[in-house]
């Protein structure tokens, strides 16, 4: 399970945290935490929303 | 003096002696020792050697004093298992892995006519001989070439070597992704040994990838495995002596993909503001860090809430330094947060 975070400042979605272990996942596709995050939202998963 | 005489003893001068694997002597183990109830993968214990895991028993994963002898290694990446699964599943495995950036295997020159052989070189001790499996998986272009080898004597340590013809056919992208993966295979159900070996550069089945394995290490409880100095190095034959790193330099080299690091506030705070801090990383990543919260070294004079930030500034790149944010109960002048973090950006 996932949420994503926005940016205080641009309040803009930046973050997205995987609640397992309360990781804070950067949105970058060379990153394979935001890869996975990529795959489970393609097995039509929905994370939490921002605050 | 000519300069071949000034080099390090260490560089054999025949073979092109830099080893594309990170932490093969074990001795980088940022993540701790030992691991143990394993059913699934991850990285575990030693740096940079992913450890897959599916269907396949439950494993104590630990950073081993035990290593071959004279041979200058002290460390080794040791599997041991204690629950058996001696029925796999077709889609159960264990493999070692290790992944590496395509723009540090331009050198191979894959994809052209020339393309360079690699060769691998190893210790290996393990409770259970027979026939293991080696692969290369090009992860670009979904290419795989397999190498076999044997281990004779039971809890014996043994060198292997072994080598693979280049690739002609497809190269490497030149970029931070990850673009080989290095499997050992200790375990493979039927989706890996239904097809014929894999034994040069062929498109990617998965049946044809561990064809020749004849070792399920899950079988019995009890049973190990070990693994130390490996290198892997281009060209037709390993380097006549091993090369090795100190442990600065492959602290640093690991760093690159994972790091445990400290950082947080220190100013005034105003209660129910935010208040942002800074994490400076030790050096620079391969991509934006996962940041992962785990342990409050100091909380002072604005009451944070103890534990993760709620959050963190976006970074254009967060490849050198992170911004946790944490929002003060209680206005003072002196005021303090200050945590620790890891950061993964591994392949």
């Amino acid at each position: 399970m996932y949420k994503i975070l926005n940016d205080l400042r641009t309040n803009e979605p930046s973050f997205v945290k995987r609640l397992s272990d309360n990781a804070f996942i950067p949105f970058d596709k060379a990153n394979v935490d935001y890869l996975e995050y990529l795959e489970w939202l393609a097995e039509g998963n929905t994370p939490e929303e921002a605050d | 003096m000519a300069l071949s005489k000034i080099l390090p003893a260490s560089r054999d001068q025949s073979v092109d002696a830099a080893n594309l694997i990170l932490n093969g002597e074990m001795k980088i183990a940022q993540r701790g020792t030992s691991a143990t109830g394993l059913t699934t993968g991850g990285y575990r214990t030693v740096d940079r050697h992913y450890i897959q895991i599916t269907s396949a028993g439950t494993w104590t994963l630990t950073q081993s004093t035990d290593a071959p002898t004279g041979e200058g290694f002290s460390k080794s990446l040791k599997f041991e298992c204690t629950t058996a699964n001696a029925s796999l599943g077709a889609s159960s495995a264990i493999r070692i892995q290790n992944k590496i950036e395509g723009q540090n295997l331009q050198s191979l020159a894959y994809g052209t006519s020339s393309a360079k052989s690699i060769t691998v070189s190893f210790w290996v001790k393990s409770s259970k001989t027979g026939t293991y499996v080696f692969d290369l998986q090009n992860t670009d272009n979904s290419r795989i070439s397999c190498g076999t080898y044997t281990i004779s004597s039971a809890n014996t340590w043994e060198k292997k070597t072994i080598t693979l013809a280049g690739d002609t056919s497809q190269g490497f992208d030149d970029d931070n992704n990850g673009s080989l993966t290095v499997s050992w295979w200790l375990a493979g159900g039927s989706n890996f040994t239904t097809g014929t070996q894999a034994t040069v550069w062929e498109a990617q089945d998965n049946t044809n990838r561990a064809v020749a394995l004849t070792v399920n290490l899950a079988d019995t409880i009890g049973n190990t495995f070990y693994i130390t100095g490996i290198c892997l190095n281009v060209g037709d034959q390993a380097p006549a002596n091993y090369p090795h790193r100190s442990y600065g330099e492959e602290l640093a080299l690991c760093q690159r993909y994972y790091q445990i690091v400290e950082g947080g506030y220190f100013g005034s705070s105003v209660a129910g503001v935010s208040n942002a801090g800074k994490i400076y990383f030790i050096s620079e990543m391969r991509a934006s860090a996962t940041v992962t919260w785990t342990t409050a070294l100091r909380n002072y004079g604005g009451s944070w809430t103890v534990g993760a930030p709620i959050g963190f500034y976006m970074t254009t790149d967060q490849t050198k330094y992170a911004h946790p944010y944490k929002i003060a109960s209680v206005s003072t002048q002196d005021a303090e947060f200050w945590d620790r973090y890891t950061l993964s950006a591994e392949l």
